[in-house]
């Protein structure tokens, strides 16, 4: 008999990268590694899950901006054409470590994983590896989330609900057109949360959302059950809020799993470790150091040598932190059954990526965990749109401001860094109302430019531009990026009120940002203002 | 980081970016050591910025890590001056970034604060922070009573400011205040935000019932590092527009 649940909800979002003007792009290649190192290996672990009959759930939310770059044949070709190239470069490694036998099992390892993932990519999914999410979805194992249409921050932007609602419409039409499906849960980016977002979520037909930890227990009312159950909201919503532990066993570098010294190290790559004039032919520009892939130490330790990475042991430890994982929840579900009235609900959001690029062996951690979950029957995995449907209402709150960022707020999205961009994507928002109003019957080249011009507001406003100049990582890239959106959009607007748009012009831009093919300019009526 | 991308620039670039991070470079020093201090100052600085970060942003931003360091070497860090500094419209727009501090900025019509300054004889510019009462009703921020306030002097040449919130689960707004001697004028007024409160670890678990602590404690929120620390001071308090070009 089933005592409580663990919800597991993953996150998969990169923003829109596309840049066919460049034989090969640096920035390209976070789409690229996301696939070869965490979409397939996940395909491949449900199918096994599948296959052997182990029951799973999951939640699952994949951005439309990921969609649409999934969907796009030159992107799919690139993706071929990366994955061949790194199939090259293992060869070359098998010449030079000849001999060493000590890389062998590792090069196997890596031969095996994308000769795979080629095979699969072209053969199986026919490039289109959606397909594969649709089929669990349709089983019934994967439950479908929203995100917004560019992973914005949305608390930043909580004055301009005609965003807000572009956002969320845009998305909609983008999973709806790929998957047939109108999701009932919404995964907030970032999990940014602001009072009232539920009433734009309610207004599209979701059910629950996730917050953080913080979003639910700082309530005026203090949740009775804490995190262990999901709170209903004023206007209906459910909010479900992320359980501190069971992330932290997954999350931490240090404390957490990953951080385990058997598993791969994610920084020593031969793309940075080897000759240049050796590893040049395999990096984006010839010339740049950046990582390949082909990673051949395990963490080892804080200092000193690293020694070389054991697939056979990583695989046997995989197996030992998900049965860890799945007692220590066990061990909690026991104590809270004298506590509350209904199963407790242990809330498992993570960004999909975290398993398999960061943590190489994160599928495999996954797929241990369903197999260990269905050797027992005290913990089962369930969809939250299933809870709320068996247990209802078990408590009833208004969640307040937060984010799983750090310090819980909004600093990683607003800092001495990033904060000259809002006044301008907050204009052009403004701008792009006023746009809607002023045309709102438009055919032919003007709807063209006002669409484009939705796009270029839409994707100005990602979540990635900031945190990417907050991290540090590509500064100049994520900045270049709001800058070009920004000024994508001006000269469409300047155009539309100098009654002169380039035709020639917003061809070529509609070309280069072709993101939401389907996306109708009107979504930024104005909206008659909450109260 | 890649030795091989600071090789590639040129002394001029290198020299440009080491005054960038503020290294005391002098005239004569070799070309390798500069870049030796240079790889140093920058592997520093991005450790420092990733212990900044929680767990969860850390491990997130490896998402976007291609390589180990990323440096910005092509004079682009000005992107923010391509775009304009003014709309010329009047507005002052409040957001919060978290229970303790708020990011204010602002616009005027004709763009110049000083030009309005002296065009209505204006003595100070003020920022004002009202703490209203709750939040009000319809789309009229002067419904919302106002229980307390504080001004801040900007100068002419600023254009946004961060707000220290001192009183946490309340209503707050900003406005933009010229005044006289003997007169005042409200320019404009932002909407009124709710700042909701932050409890500590005692708090949240010192309540009057038992059972509720005993199930609080089972949720390990000694991991959640907010209840531990304030979110840190802002970087910078405000910018004037020569600071901006200078940067």
């Amino acid at each position: 008999m089933q005592k409580g649940f663990l919800i597991l909800a993953l996150h998969a979002h990169l923003p829109y990268v596309r840049h066919l003007e460049y034989e090969d792009f640096f920035e390209e290649h976070w789409l690229f590694e996301a696939i070869a190192e965490t979409y397939m290996p996940l395909l491949r672990v449900f199918n096994r899950l599948e296959q052997d009959g182990v029951p799973w759930k999951l939640a699952l939310s994949i951005s439309p901006t990921l969609i649409t770059m999934l969907e796009d044949g030159e992107l799919q070709q690139r993706y071929i054409r990366y994955t061949e190239r790194l199939l090259d470069l293992i060869g070359k490694e098998e010449e030079r470590t000849r001999g060493k036998a000590e890389y062998r099992s590792i090069l196997e390892m890596y031969r095996a994983l994308h000769e795979a993932n080629l095979r699969e990519f072209t053969a199986l999914y026919d490039r289109h590896i959606l397909k594969g999410l649709e089929y669990f979805i349709k089983k019934g194992r994967i439950e479908l989330l929203l995100t917004s249409a560019t992973h914005a921050y949305l608390p930043l932007y909580s004055s301009y609900p005609e965003s807000i609602h572009a956002q969320l419409v845009t998305a909609l039409e983008t999973v709806q057109g790929v998957f047939g499906k109108t999701p009932k849960g919404f995964w907030l980016p970032e999990m940014g949360y602001f009072p009232g977002v539920e009433s734009y979520l309610k207004d599209i037909g979701i059910n629950y959302f996730f917050t953080a930890t913080h979003g639910i227990l700082f309530m005026k009312e203090r949740p009775k059950y804490g995190v262990f159950a999901p709170v209903e909201c004023p206007n209906g919503l459910f909010a479900f809020g992320r359980d501190m532990a069971s992330s932290h066993s997954v999350w931490s570098a240090t404390e957490g799993y990953p951080g385990d010294f058997v598993y791969r190290d994610f920084y020593r790559d031969i793309g940075l470790d080897l000759p240049l004039d050796y590893i040049g032919p395999y990096l984006p520009d010839g010339r740049n150091r950046c990582f390949t892939g082909l990673k051949y130490y395990a963490i080892t330790g804080r200092e000193g040598e690293k020694e070389i990475y054991n697939p056979a042991a990583a695989s046997k430890k995989v197996v030992e932190h998900a049965e860890n994982f799945l007692y220590n929840r066990v061990r909690v579900l026991d104590k809270l059954g004298s506590l509350m009235d209904s199963p407790p609900v242990f809330v498992c959001p993570f960004d999909a990526e975290l398993f398999g690029h960061w943590w190489f062996e994160g599928p495999q951690w996954i797929e241990a965990l369903f197999r260990t979950l269905s050797q027992q029957d005290r913990l089962g995995s369930i969809h939250p749109s299933q809870y709320i449907k068996e247990y209802g209402t078990v408590q009833k709150g208004q969640p307040v401001f937060s984010s799983w960022g750090n310090q819980g707020y909004s600093e990683v999205w607003l800092d001495g860094g990033t904060d000259w961009l809002y006044r301008h994507t907050h204009k052009a928002i403004e701008r792009m109302i006023d746009l809607a109003d002023r045309y709102p019957e438009e055919k032919g080249l003007k709807a063209r430019a006002l669409n484009q011009a939705a796009r270029e507001v839409l994707l100005s406003q990602a979540s990635d531009w900031p945190f990417i100049i907050h991290a540090g990582t590509t500064v100049s890239y994520a900045k270049r990026r709001v800058l070009e959106h920004l000024q994508n959009f001006t000269r469409i607007y300047d155009a539309l009120c100098s009654g002169m748009v380039s035709t020639e012009w917003l061809t070529k831009l509609e070309k280069k940002n072709i993101v939401f093919p389907k996306i109708d300019y009107r979504f930024f009526r104005r909206l008659k203002r909450f109260t | 980081m890649n030795r091989e991308r600071l090789e590639a620039l040129t002394d001029e670039a290198l020299r440009k970016l080491a005054a960038l991070e503020g290294l005391d470079v002098p005239d004569d020093v070799e070309r390798i050591l500069l870049i030796d201090a240079l790889l140093e100052v920058l592997e520093e600085k991005q450790e420092e910025q990733e212990l900044q970060n929680n767990n969860l942003m850390q491990v997130s931003q490896k998402k976007y890590d291609l390589t180990l360091l990323d440096i910005e070497t092509t004079g682009e860090e000005n992107i923010e001056t391509m775009l304009p500094l003014s709309y010329h419209e009047t507005k002052i727009q409040f957001l919060l970034r978290d229970p303790y501090w708020a990011y204010v900025y602002w616009d005027v019509k004709g763009g110049s604060l000083s030009t309005l300054k002296r065009e209505l004889e204006a003595e100070k510019v003020l920022v004002r922070v009202r703490r209203h009462r709750r939040m009000p009703q319809g789309s009229q921020v002067s419904s919302a009573e106002v229980v307390d306030s504080f001004d801040i002097e900007i100068g002419c040449k600023d254009y946004s400011w961060y707000v220290n919130l001192p009183v946490q689960d309340a209503y707050y707004s900003a406005a933009l205040v010229f005044t006289a001697k003997q007169s005042e004028l409200v320019l404009c007024q932002s909407e009124v935000q709710y700042v909701p409160p932050v409890y500590s670890f005692e708090e949240l678990v010192g309540s009057p019932d038992p059972k509720q602590n005993a199930l609080y404690h089972l949720m390990e929120l000694e991991k959640l590092d907010i209840l531990y620390t304030k979110p840190t001071v802002p970087e910078r308090l405000g910018l004037s527009d020569e600071a901006l070009q200078s940067l």
